[in-house]
């Protein structure tokens, strides 16, 4: 039984200009223990799916569709449960570790006063399983940090902080919004296999959200893939990289840097620019930067379906990539 | 150009909104403020030809008596029109607000552009003394020097003028250090103009631009500052004012248990006036911000 | 340290330019020696009164040179002793400490209820940003800083002590408790404008710190939003307004002498009213240079704690 079930979400935000429709459609299940990649440039409302989930959105918001976790109902807790949902049950990361701290309280702190909260720890108990958490995240010296500043503190640093913090509670699901893209390239790796370890060491689940498909590859069990606030391809990981249906995914593919290229080798940019989400949507949303596109494609969304043969492969086009390919080879031979 | 004409219909599909005129902009409540504070000023500027009751004159109604027709604010405790004492004591209270912001602006937009210009030793001369301005108890100083060099219009607005000084000399020197480093005027120190041709030509049009919301600011301020002193007794000698007039309507609890309208009237106008130079003063404010950043 | 040590050689300088100027204004502007004996002094008065003039100008050391009667004063000063009251021969300093506690007392009062009371405000609305509460609490600010103290006296008096008869008439030191009951109306006279300007002020950089992101990592950690607002929102948006606080003392100080003239409180801001209708100069001397040195030395204590609100000030800097 999944841990998470997202169905079909809708996030809507009423501007003077009119309604932008941020998330549409959006369904994704992550099971326990398990990992979970959203993957899709910026504004493909990634992280405003998961900024729904953790009740971060503004009033302008609407949310539609449901979400849920075990027995509750994520868009309709009732308060008792709401107050000791957040941090305990699900935990974020996020994108930029030199922000996510607040920079006029000393690292332990911040780092107590979720569980002090959550948990009524006393000022020891909380100190003393700090300690432990830094441990944890692999960072040296831990007593000395707990007096520290987060200014005292490199970046990728501050993300195992960041880390530490949201597992103070130990969540069952940890969602990580871009947690490297603001690191140094030599550290981001450091932190996407600390999270990678962590989930298997404490069999949490993970929610890692990222622009790199190449970031997801080996390190999570299913990938959706987002694109103008829709869901354009989710299936295993496993399937994702041996059958791409998506012209979408297969464009991100095409963009993963690979160690093994030659130096100079250009990647390959998707040519154009996201979709402008304040028109009521009408067509596919990647249409317009897609080559295979079609009038269909300019004249109706392309629903979700399921891949022949697998229970978790599901793409929304009217021109299935590796469908295609595989009919053709099917009619070449014929 | 033939082909730029032609791809006109994409513009047409999204045309550029004409931006709001400054006086849409500044919104209805600028406007209201001003209407209030031009009727203030006319009903000051002509109260000696207006039809209005001698201020000075008692008995005109009966002690304390309440507003009616003909006697709008009522009476005081010694039966004087509160109405005219009100606006005869604008006539002071405007005039010295406004002569300080002068005298205020002429020295310290003067020093404030002349320091920021010309930097150095100069600079930092006008800035310590700036300083030491600001750090002057501000009524206390304008009291000395209104006691030492007398109570008169002239001087209780010279000594609040001393006070606008330094305020005003530091956003004009703020202005000019912004402007300064500004193209056109770098482009006019290399072909060769003089300073003072730079500083009257070039500077001085756009300093004095976003101080003019200053000057609303200052002027509620120094009304304020001369209705203290006249609440004080200390200000112009024998002049109606309306810290006086609050003064003496409002320091007597008989009085105020009998008829707190003669307090009452002349707070609610002083409270008027400066809310509309508040609100007009922060209006231009905003907007040339706005237009500031728009550039 | 040597940020420090600038500041207070700063403050030093301040403090002399500020006593010259009055020192000077007094001597040159006024006539010292008329504000001593009055009409006697004057030449045509009579040959009569030479003598009264010659021991007065002795007494006071009026005929030595203007900068060493300055050096005189300053040196008795730094000594505590601020001379003797032209008018009634007493130690200005006694008077000066038996009046200055009551208009401090006045003072902290002030600044105690413009705290507790804009702090909660401006949390409360600027939690509630660009909503009607916010919008009414705007728009109420904007009109509480145009009441000028001088009508605010006025108002809140007719309010408090004749109309609603709640508050005394009348100062009254009989018991702490009395003292602070009666100072109440005063109180809140200066604090009302600071209210406004505090609120304003507080609201705006909250509504921006709320926009950060170690907000909605709060959040996220699933605390409560008045735990968010006061542990951190709170302290990092502290910084215009705690500027602002050292300039409001210098606001304050005026504001106390409407204030204490007005309720008839015995405090320094009275005495200087007084000293200076009768030209009681080495009152008005006092005042002026312990008035100074308090505003320049709460604003040297605000620069101090700008570096405990954010750690990342360094006073060094």
């Amino acid at each position: 039984m999944a841990l998470l079930e997202v169905n079909e979400l809708a996030v809507t935000f009423n501007t003077p200009k009119g309604p932008v429709y941020a998330v549409s459609d959006v369904s994704f299940a992550v099971d326990k223990g398990q990992a979970l990649g959203i993957v899709g440039e910026s504004g493909s409302g990634k992280s405003v799916t998961v900024k729904s989930l953790m009740g971060l959105l503004p009033r302008t918001a609407k949310i539609d569709g449901s979400a849920q976790y075990e027995d509750v109902d994520v868009f309709n807790m009732s308060k008792d449960r709401r107050k000791h949902f957040y941090g305990v049950d699900i935990a974020m990361v996020f994108q930029n570790p030199m922000t996510s701290l607040n920079p006029v309280k000393r690292i332990g702190e911040q780092l107590m006063e979720g569980m002090r909260f959550h948990r009524g720890l006393s000022r020891d108990a909380a100190k003393s399983r700090a300690i432990e958490l830094l441990d944890l995240v692999r960072i040296p010296d831990p007593t000395k940090r707990l007096s520290q500043y987060p200014h005292e503190l490199s970046g990728g640093m501050r993300q195992r902080v960041v880390i530490a913090m949201a597992l103070a509670n130990d969540p069952a699901l940890l969602i990580a919004d871009e947690p490297t893209t603001a690191l140094d390239v030599t550290v981001q790796r450091d932190i996407l296999d600390l999270l990678d370890s962590l989930r298997r060491e404490l069999d949490m689940a993970l929610i890692l959200i990222t622009h790199d498909l190449g970031v997801v590859r080996d390190r999570t069990d299913s990938i959706a893939v987002m694109y103008g606030g829709r869901v354009m391809e989710t299936a295993t990981t496993e399937e994702v990289f041996a059958d791409t249906e998506h012209p979408y995914t297969q464009a991100l593919q095409r963009a993963i840097p690979d160690m093994s290229m030659p130096r100079g080798t250009r990647l390959d940019p998707i040519p154009g620019s996201p979709p402008d989400l304040a028109i009521t949507p009408v067509s596919c949303p990647f249409a317009p930067r897609c080559t295979f596109a079609t009038d269909e494609c300019r004249t109706s969304i392309p629903p979700l379906s399921a891949v022949p043969g697998s229970e978790t492969h599901r793409y929304a086009c009217f021109h299935p990539q590796g469908l295609v390919a595989a009919a053709s080879t099917v009619g070449g031979e014929a | 150009m033939a082909n730029a004409q032609t791809t006109s219909p994409l513009l047409d599909e999204a045309p550029a909104p004409n931006p709001p005129s400054i006086a849409k902009q500044l919104g209805l409540g600028f406007w209201l403020s001003v209407g209030f504070l031009l009727t203030i000023v006319f009903l000051a500027v002509f109260a000696p030809i207006l039809p209005l009751e001698d201020p000075n004159k008692v008995a005109v109604g009966s002690k304390l008596e309440g507003p009616r027709a003909g006697l709008w604010f009522g009476a005081d405790s010694t039966g004087r029109d509160v109405f005219s004492l009100t606006i005869w004591g604008a006539r002071i209270s405007l005039l010295v607000g406004f002569l300080a912001i002068l005298i205020g602006f002429l020295v310290g937009g003067t020093l404030g552009i002349l320091s920021g210009y010309f930097r150095g030793w100069f600079d930092k001369i006008v800035s310590f003394a700036f300083v030491t301005l600001l750090s002057f108890p501000a009524l206390i100083l304008a009291i000395l020097i209104t006691t030492l060099l007398g109570r008169t219009v002239f001087w209780i607005s010279f000594s609040l003028g001393i006070l606008a000084i330094a305020p005003v000399g530091r956003l004009a020197r703020a202005q000019t250090l912004v402007f300064a480093e500004r193209d056109f005027v770098t482009a006019a120190r290399i072909l060769g103009a003089k300073d003072s041709r730079i500083i009257v030509k070039e500077l001085l049009p756009n300093v004095v631009i976003p101080m003019s919301a200053l000057a609303l600011l200052g002027m509620g301020i120094a009304i304020v500052a001369e209705g203290t002193l006249a609440f004080l007794g200390i200000s112009v000698n024998g002049g109606l004012s309306w810290g006086k007039q609050i003064l003496e309507a409002g320091s007597s609890v008989r009085n105020l248990q009998d008829g707190p309208h003669a307090a009452l009237f002349p707070i609610g106008v002083v409270f008027l006036t400066v809310l509309c130079l508040n609100y007009a003063g922060d209006r231009i404010r905003e907007v040339f911000d706005a237009k500031e950043l728009a550039l | 340290m040597k940020f420090i040590a600038t500041r207070i050689v700063q403050m030093v300088l301040v403090v002399l330019a500020v006593t010259l100027l009055a020192f000077g204004a007094m001597n040159f502007l006024g006539d010292p020696l008329f504000n001593i004996l009055g009409p006697i002094a004057n030449e045509d008065a009579g040959p009569e009164f030479a003598e009264v003039r010659a021991e007065a100008r002795a007494e006071y050391h009026l005929d030595d040179p203007f900068i060493v009667r300055y050096g005189r004063w300053l040196g008795d000063m730094a000594t505590g002793d601020f001379g003797r009251s032209f008018k009634n021969q007493t130690q200005v300093s006694t008077e000066i400490s038996n009046r200055l506690p009551i208009t401090l007392i006045l003072m902290v009062y002030a600044q105690v209820l413009s705290v507790l009371i804009s702090i909660p405000w401006a949390l409360w609305t600027a939690s509630r940003a660009y909503r009607l509460p916010d919008k009414v609490s705007t728009v109420v600010s904007f009109g509480m800083l145009g009441v000028p103290v001088f009508a605010l006296v006025v108002l809140l008096f007719w309010l408090g002590a004749v109309r609603w008869e709640i508050f005394p008439t009348r100062y009254d030191d009989e018991t702490i408790g009395a003292r602070l009951y009666s100072m109440f109306l005063p109180a809140l006279s200066l604090a009302i404008p600071l209210i406004a300007t505090y609120q304003r002020l507080l609201r705006t950089d909250l509504i921006s710190t709320l926009q950060e992101d170690f907000i909605a990592v709060a959040r996220a950690k699933g605390l409560p939003q008045w735990r968010i607002l006061f542990r951190h929102a709170l302290r990092p948006s502290l910084f215009s307004m705690l500027t602002v606080f050292g300039i409001q003392t210098g606001a304050l100080i005026g504001g106390s002498l409407v204030v204490e003239s007005y309720f008839g409180i015995p405090g320094i801001g009275a005495a200087v009213i007084e000293a200076i209708i009768r030209d009681d100069f080495p009152v008005v001397l006092a005042v002026v240079v312990i008035i100074t040195v308090i505003f320049v030395v709460v604003n040297f204590i605000v620069d101090l704690l700008y570096s405990f609100l954010d750690p990342r000030v360094r006073l060094d800097g």
